[in-house]
Formats: C-alpha cells, structure tokens, sequence
C-alpha cells in the first residue's frame, strides 16, 4: 500500500533538516536556508540573538518554509509550511540542536521554534497537491 | 583571480532552480522557481493570474536564493534582493517553460515573464558573505 500524503509529510518532517525560510524584513521579504528540527508538531531552528532573521521574527512572526530541498532544484515531494515563528526558551529542544550542530556551540544562540499554522505537500509533477491535516 | 562579479555571475549561469520569496501584505511566502539570466537580471515565466504575480504587483521586491545544492552543502551560492522591473508577454517564455513545464505552467490564463533586477547580491559559503550592489 502506498504511502498516504500524511505519512509523506510526517517522513520529510524528520527527515529534512534543510529547507528555505521566508520573513519580512520592513516590508521587504528575506529568507535563508536553515536547518530544522521537529519536535512535538513544531518546527525549531537555533539563530545568533543578533542575527537578522532573530530581528524580523520579533517584528512579524509570520513566516513560511519550504521544507525537503535536495540537490539542484527540489525533491520530488517538499512542504510548504506557514507558521508563526518566536524565539522560545526550551533548554532541552536548544541543546539537542547545539550537540547536532557544534558549531553553533560557540556563540550567542537562541532557540527559534516555528508553530505550523498551515501545511500543504506539494509535488514536483504539480499533481496530487493538497493541505494536510497533521492533528 | 575570480573577481566578485564573476564569481556571482558563475553561479547565476550554472543554478536554474531558486527560490522566491514575497510579500503578501505582511506575510511572507516562497516557493521554487526557475529563472533565466542577463547579466545580473533575472528572469522567470510563470502564469498571469498566480499568487506572486499579485504578490509582486503590491510589493515589486523579492528575495532569490540561487545556487545551493545538497551534494555540496559547501558550494558558494547567492542570497539576491531585487525588485521586480518588468512584466512581459514575450518569446523569452519559451526558452524557460521547456523546463520543469508541469509544474510551473498551467494550460489556462496567460505567461508572462517577470524581470528582477538585483539590488543587493550576497555571495554565501565562499568566506565571509561578500555583497555586491549593483
């Protein structure tokens, strides 16, 4: 039997760290590749505190990930999420993610977590498209 | 030596498939695009009646990231702002929608080809970020 879509999206969640995080910079959009971990139905990301993606999510939470980017150009299945982000304090969730990536280990980091408001899986041959409802 | 401007114009001739992001009143959305190039200005093909079209209509800037690629997570590739310039109805269309046709093109409403010329390009992953403004 084959997979169903939520399964699909359940799989890129834990197993795509990589995906393309989009913000309002003043009204000008920004975005950056960012590695991310889920969580108990959420989205986390470590940032420095002075680093402008931290800046634009305490003006506009609003954000939205593409999530399963692989190799030149896209899987053949990604996500599309729309979320609210907002730095958080969850010190077992931040050093999870410190051990994963050392390098982050060194420096003023704070733990971003992204609440999903809307996902929607998308495939690369524009078919079978649709909002998945995870809960 | 590579100057920074070939540098960046390397990378925009060798990575077809970006992403995109706008602004939809306050919120941002992103999305996989190809583009095509001039010199430093892109171009991409998508329909007239798409969200980023209207997207770009209220707010011209965008936010591209071009050249990053999983096999080597070290390659240098670019964080560009621009702004959109242009919207045109012309044979460019056809060089582009070749690729990834099923995706990024429906049967209805018109293509058009939308022009961004950069503002800002940063180049990543090559030292430190190094930008160039155009």
């Amino acid at each position: 039997m084959s997979k169903s879509n939520k399964e699909i999206a359940l799989q890129i969640l834990n197993e795509n760290s990589i995906g393309v995080m989009a913000t309002n910079n003043n009204g000008v959009p920004n975005s950056r590749y960012m590695t991310f971990d889920y969580v108990e139905s959420k989205l986390y990301t470590v940032a420095l505190e002075d680093s402008d993606v931290v800046r634009e999510i305490t003006e506009y939470g609003g954000t939205h990930i593409l999530l399963g980017y692989e190799g030149e150009g896209m899987l053949e299945t990604f996500l599309e999420i729309e979320g609210n982000a907002a730095t958080t304090l969850n010190d077992a969730v931040k050093q999870k993610l410190l051990d994963k990536y050392p390098k982050h280990a060194d420096g003023n980091f704070v733990l971003i977590q992204v609440t999903p408001t809307r996902m929607r899986i998308m495939n690369k041959d524009g078919k079978n498209q649709e909002e998945i409802q995870l809960y | 030596m590579e100057t920074l401007k070939e540098k960046v114009l390397s990378i925009i001739k060798d990575h077809k498939i970006g992403t995109m992001a706008t602004l939809n009143g306050r919120h941002p959305y992103v999305r996989y695009m190809t583009f095509t190039n001039e010199d430093f200005t892109l171009y991409a093909t998508t329909t007239e009646d798409s969200q980023k079209v209207y997207d770009l209509n209220e707010n011209p800037y965008t936010h591209i990231l071009l050249g990053y690629t999983k096999e080597d997570m070290d390659a240098p590739y670019l964080e560009i702002t621009a702004k959109l310039s242009e919207v045109k109805d012309d044979s460019l269309k056809l060089k582009i929608t070749n690729f990834f046709k099923d995706v990024f093109t429906s049967e209805d409403g018109g293509m058009v080809t939308l022009q961004f010329d950069p503002i800002t390009i940063k180049l990543m992953n090559d030292g430190e970020p190094q930008e160039l403004k155009l």
